[in-house]
């Protein structure tokens, strides 16, 4: 079976190193940045889902971050990994739109690859 | 809490003149049908009723004035609000002297309604304002009474045999006591309900600041634990899934570090779930608005009890699902009403005995949508039931039995329906058994 190319953003580079360690190890093909060398990543690599976990603060990364897959790579599926979903509780209407899923975290491993495969098998269809 | 700004107290205060005249028109009218038709008084009544509807056009004018005002951008709402009641008591005073003109002018003791307005006056407007509108009755009242008294005006009189003095407009000795006396007594309780007014006011002005005070205090405070949480989250979130990780991958650890990881992994648990709790309440206060979807309560209360079977299952628990199909779709939150259910019939389980039943229904009644969730367990003694959604309180016997909680959940839960603009209650029999009805507005 060929293998799943993953995005992954991550603003935290612990949680990148955990993230990244735990798709690897499901036998994904992982690419991991930062915000700041995302663009070049994105318009370099086919990518079948991008994993964000990025803080919806003040500085508006989530949002330009989203605007920026979505504008490269329109068709691309999104995961959006939140600290307590507190996207889903005020009125974001804008993030809402632009991803796929969002995944609360602390992320438990399996839950993490069941959604991927759940999102990837859905693309196939 | 809502906060009456001094703007907001002066328009409702301004509403508040429109509905007591609507009052004082039905007085007007029926004290004319009655004066006429059953004491038999000979009264002007056309005229009277004129006046009535004088009244009615000036409420409507002023209605219209103040929806006008309060609906007006860049506009200084005090001052504004203000010349409207100027405007409706001198409209007041016009027609009360016009009334009294057709009623007996100084000889029918009705003119002592003219208290009323300065009273009025004195509570809404300044004090030089309130003065204002006194000499203002004063010199009506006055023109009216000198102009009778000299012929320029006719008299009307009230003619009720052997009750009224019919004379007494002619008497310039009366004429001039009354005048007098009510000229000085006029003034002293303008002074007096000025000077208590005034103090009021500014009772109330501090008042309305100590509560601003407040309100910014509480939105520092959940502002400040927001960022607390969300903070300290961070890392155990970083902690939980690592050790969640290794955890998965335990087969290749030494049993003691197995122990080790499980204890840590649980304590974790335990740390996130609690920050979780404060994280959503807070986002709660500081957010008026929510993000709204169509959601399925049938699904949202079994997937809180399938995430919470372990417990149950241990305990032997058995679950009675009475779900009405007709209100299963909410117009909701679907993250506050996961956690509502996620709290409820965790705590229904915590707090069941073992063998113990548990009963989840939602009931279609009138314009309400009717959710209870009933256990078999240890019940909340009567004293300790309306502190149960205080933040931090736990009941007594939960704290003898040894039974934690973190002491948000039900704020939490209580927060969250309000938020859907519900009601959250809860009944317990000291015996055991506890029901908690959250009542849900119907949505069309």
């Amino acid at each position: 079976m060929e293998q799943k190319k993953i995005l992954l953003v991550a603003d935290d580079p612990d949680l990148s190193f955990v993230y990244e360690a735990i798709l690897t190890s499901k036998g994904y093909i992982v690419t991991a940045t930062d915000i700041t060398k995302l663009e070049n990543h994105i318009k370099k690599g086919l990518f079948n889902l991008a994993l964000i976990d990025i803080d919806d603060d003040e500085n508006n990364n989530l949002p330009n971050v989203l605007h920026l897959i979505k504008r490269t790579k329109p068709g691309i599926p999104v995961i959006s990994l939140t600290l307590v979903d507190e996207i889903s509780i005020d009125t974001n209407e804008e993030s809402h739109e632009k991803v796929d899923l969002f995944l609360e975290k602390p992320i438990n491993p399996d839950s993490l690859t069941d959604a991927i495969d759940d999102i990837l098998s859905k693309e196939i269809e | 809490m809502k906060i009456i700004t001094r703007d907001e107290r002066l328009v409702q205060r301004a509403y508040w003149m429109v509905g007591h005249r609507w009052l004082a028109i039905f007085v007007l009218a029926a004290f004319t049908w009655l004066g006429k038709n059953i004491f038999d008084v000979d009264l002007h009544e056309k005229t009277l009723y004129l006046l009535a509807i004088a009244l009615i056009v000036v409420n409507l004018i002023s209605l219209w004035l103040l929806e006008f005002i309060t609906h007006k951008k860049d506009i200084n709402l005090y001052k504004s609000v203000r010349l409207v009641i100027h405007f409706q008591l001198i409209c007041d005073l016009i027609i009360i002297t016009t009334v009294l003109h057709f009623t007996g002018g100084i000889s029918n003791p009705f003119f002592i309604i003219y208290i009323s307005h300065m009273v009025i006056s004195s509570i809404l407007l300044t004090r030089t304002g309130a003065f204002i509108q006194t000499t203002l009755a004063l010199l009506l009242f006055g023109i009216l009474v000198f102009f009778e008294f000299k012929g320029i005006l006719p008299h009307y009189c009230l003619c009720m045999e052997n009750i009224t003095n019919h004379e007494l407009y002619k008497d310039p000795y009366y004429i001039l006591k009354t005048y007098a006396v009510f000229a000085f007594s006029s003034y002293i309780l303008v002074y007096v309900t000025t000077s208590i007014g005034h103090r009021l006011r500014s009772q109330e002005d501090k008042l309305t600041l100590a509560l601003e005070q407040i309100k910014y205090n509480e939105e520092f405070k959940n502002r400040y634990l927001m960022r607390m949480a969300k903070d300290v989250l961070k890392n155990t979130a970083v902690t939980q899934t690592n050790l969640s990780f290794i955890n998965e991958n335990k087969e290749s650890l030494p049993e003691k570090q197995e122990k080790f990881i499980e204890i840590s992994l649980n304590r974790t648990r335990q740390i996130t779930n609690y920050l979780k709790n404060i994280l959503y309440l807070t986002t709660i206060r500081l957010n008026s608005n929510l993000h709204r979807q169509v959601v399925s309560l049938g699904d949202i209360i079994v997937e809180a009890i399938s995430g919470q079977y372990e417990l149950a299952e241990e305990k032997d628990l058995s679950f009675n699902l009475d779900l009405d199909e007709s209100v299963d779709k909410y117009y909701a939150n679907k993250v506050l009403f996961e956690s509502i259910f996620k709290h409820l019939i965790g705590n229904a389980i915590k707090f069941s005995e073992n063998k113990g039943e548990i009963t989840v229904a939602t009931k279609d009644k009138l314009r309400k949508i009717v959710i209870e969730i009933r256990n078999t367990g240890m019940g909340i003694p009567k004293e300790e039931i309306r502190r149960i959604f205080e933040e931090y309180y736990q009941a007594s016997n939960a704290k003898v039995k040894g039974i934690k909680g973190d002491g948000i959940g039900l704020s939490l839960v209580k927060e969250a329906v309000e938020k859907h603009n519900g009601k959250i209650k809860a009944t317990s029999r000291p015996e055991g058994g506890t029901s908690f009805v959250i009542e849900l507005p119907k949505q069309k």
